[in-house]
């Protein structure tokens, strides 16, 4: 094993990062009415807007090149 | 009956074989070409019907063909995708803008190999940035997204050129409130061959022209008869005597033979095509004969090539 993959696992083996990231927000798309909404891993499923508990996650940044045929 | 006339009976079709056959022992190729005509006879901005007579099928149909897979024009190939949040799957979305015409000048623009990089003298850019959303009073705005959200963005040396999708009311695809579409479209010159977004033409089709004799005079209610028999009213009355008047309606259903006591003789001429162009749009059909005939050429003129140098082979 080489020494940046241990140094990676240590890392993420603390458990204060995993606390942090338990917090972290991440954002989501409503099914329902597209808005976007920030959740960390303990709130509840809702869209703020409108209720709706189907989210898409977001597209990554960068795009993607497809050929048009 | 005539040699050059296909005959049509009610269960088959006699003397089809073509006059000019090599082994038939016929005139030579420049001789068919010296007696050709070519006659436009109905011209529009989109479709065009031409006769051309005294050529055969091989010529005929190596002209279709081209026509429709080798004339180049300018088609969609590469979307950078950078949103779709809409319902239709990116591929799906790809695949729907390429075959979008898009009205460019073909021969203002060079083939893109895979080194080359997308520039001005190989590509067209557009961009494509759409959201839909839902206004204060309920309404929504960018339900639909059309080809007309296509906007051109020049790029260099392209500043005095006319670009655009032919139509602007094409339905790329549909939105719901918060949706969003982002991409950049590139668009490449092309042949109907590698992909039929490429092809100038709806359709481009031949048909023989047909000929319709009456054996025998009608008249009277015999003659009333056999103008109602024909859906394609082909045929009228003129002085009490049934005539046929639109020879080239006929749609060779048959229908005027069933009733033997008409005595109509039913034919087609072989070497009289009636040919229909329908663009896409993005060249004239006169042009895309024009393309169609000059590559004809062309491929004739490499097999003199390919000729020249077997015969200037030694055999081993
Ligand atoms: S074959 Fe059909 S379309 Fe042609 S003349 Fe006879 S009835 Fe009319
Ligand atoms: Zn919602």
């Amino acid at each position: 094993m080489g020494d940046t993959e241990r140094s990676l696992l240590s890392k993420s083996d603390e458990p204060s990062s995993l606390g942090i990231m338990n917090m972290k927000k991440v954002s989501y798309i409503c099914g329902w009415c597209g808005k976007e909404n920030e959740f960390t891993s303990r709130d509840e499923l809702n869209c703020i807007g409108c209720g709706y508990r189907i989210f898409y996650k977001k597209r990554l940044a960068g795009g993607a090149q497809y050929e048009a045929r | 009956m005539d040699v050059n006339m296909a005959q049509l009976k009610s269960h088959t079709l006699e003397n089809t074989q073509t006059i000019e056959h090599p082994s038939s022992g016929g005139k030579a190729l420049s001789d068919i070409f010296d007696n050709l005509t070519l006659e436009i006879i109905e011209e529009n901005p989109d479709d065009m019907i031409i006769d051309i007579k005294g050529i055969e099928a091989p010529l005929a149909n190596a002209l279709r063909r081209i026509m429709i897979s080798e004339v180049p024009t300018m088609a969609i190939e590469d979307v950078d995708l950078y949103q779709n949040t809409s319902v239709i799957p990116d591929e799906v979305l790809a695949h729907r803008l390429g075959l979008i015409p898009i009205y460019a000048e073909p021969e203002k623009f060079k083939y893109k190999t895979q080194e080359d990089s997308h520039n001005g003298e190989n590509s067209i850019l557009f961009k494509l940035h759409v959201k839909c959303i839902r206004l204060q009073d309920k309404s929504i705005q960018n339900e639909n997204v059309y080809s007309r959200d296509l906007i051109w963005s020049p790029l260099p040396g392209q500043e005095k050129m006319h670009i655009a999708p032919v139509h602007s009311d094409i339905l790329i695809a549909k939105l719901g409130p918060g949706q969003e579409i982002e991409a950049e479209l590139w668009c490449e010159k092309g042949i109907g061959a590698t992909h039929t977004k490429w092809s100038p033409v709806c359709t481009a089709s031949y048909r023989l022209m047909p000929s319709i004799t009456l054996s025998q005079i009608l008249k009277g209610e015999n003659a009333k008869a056999l103008k109602r028999k024909c859906q394609a009213k082909v045929f009228d009355i003129e002085d009490g005597k049934a005539i046929v008047a639109n020879m080239r309606d006929c749609t060779s259903c048959r229908e005027c033979l069933r009733d033997e006591n008409f005595g109509v003789v039913l034919g087609k001429v072989k070497d009289h095509f009636i040919f229909s162009i329908e663009s896409t749009g993005i060249l004239k059909p006169r042009r895309i004969l024009r393309d169609a005939i000059l590559i004809l050429k062309k491929k004739a003129r490499d097999w003199i090539d390919i000729i020249n140098v077997y015969k200037h082979t030694p055999k081993s």
